[in-house]
């Protein structure tokens, strides 16, 4: 096997950490629940869920334009148990973004079977947010 | 071992496809999570790394709020599927890398392809806001 690219630059043990994370970079969450190749299910413009390339199960997913979801509905109910700060996001719940993203497309049943996927694994996680996030 | 540092990967410019090549940045911050949390994500990113080095197609306007950003595919021969295990990437499948307006890696993996187009994403002209760019290789 060819020397990985950045194997300079990286160091220390591997651990695979099932947890949501913020991405500043593509402002979304993503959540893995298994150290698999993805395959990514596009359910639509805001939720994409991932499928285990062995499987095809589902094994997590991403939450698009976390920012733009969280200005239209608002920081009550999204920005729970008090861990906003000023206007600064702290933490936002998984499970309620996910149910706001719901309300916003059309019922049909592949995203109600996508967000069932997606709420499935998710437990009312909240997903600390860089304090760079301003609502 | 060094200071981890931003890595860029040299592509076809999106805004230029017939110009000088372009410099896509994977951050440092993210490959350091990858590689401590996500290891076979890690170890696609060198799936990254082909697909920009030999794209095939190019889509502007990958998200519906933010503007800007765009998605490069390809199809590497091979990729981890799971740790230690490389397999042949799968028929009927592209990776697709997607990249922000600050020309920042931001997520990638692979998605069904077209049937129409093999070398594009399923339901590309549904998705993005179109394709910029094609190999003509």
């Amino acid at each position: 096997m060819e020397k990985h690219f950045l194997s300079d630059f990286v160091h220390g043990e591997q651990t695979f950490r099932a947890e949501p994370w913020y991405n500043p970079q593509g402002d979304c969450i993503v959540y893995q629940t298994a150290d698999e190749a993805i395959i990514r299910d596009r359910i639509d413009e805001t939720l994409t869920i991932y499928r285990s390339a062995i499987d095809e199960r589902p094994i997590g997913f991403q939450i698009k334009d976390v920012i733009a979801i969280i200005k239209k509905f608002g920081l009550y109910g999204l920005v729970v148990q008090s861990q906003a700060r000023g206007d600064t996001i702290k933490s936002v719940c998984l499970s309620a973004l996910l149910l706001a993203a719901y309300e916003d497309g059309p019922k049909n049943i592949k995203r109600r079977l996508g967000y069932a996927d997606a709420l499935t694994p998710a437990p009312s996680w909240c997903v600390p947010m860089p304090s760079l996030c301003e609502s | 071992m060094r200071t981890p540092s931003n890595y860029v990967c040299e592509t076809v410019d999106p805004e230029n496809p017939g110009g000088p090549k372009t410099g896509i940045v994977i951050l440092a911050d993210y490959y350091t999570r990858l590689y401590k949390y996500f290891p076979v994500q890690y170890e696609n990113l060198r799936a990254v790394r082909w697909v920009l080095t030999y794209p095939e197609r190019i889509f502007w306007g990958v998200r519906v709020y933010s503007e800007g950003g765009w998605c490069y595919v390809g199809r590497p021969d091979e990729w981890h599927v799971k740790q230690s295990v490389i397999a042949p990437f799968p028929k009927h499948f592209v990776f697709a890398v997607y990249v922000n307006p600050r020309r920042e890696l931001f997520e990638y993996g692979a998605e069904k392809a077209d049937p129409d187009d093999p070398l594009s994403p399923v339901d590309w002209q549904g998705r993005y806001g179109g394709l910029i760019w094609k190999s003509t290789s």
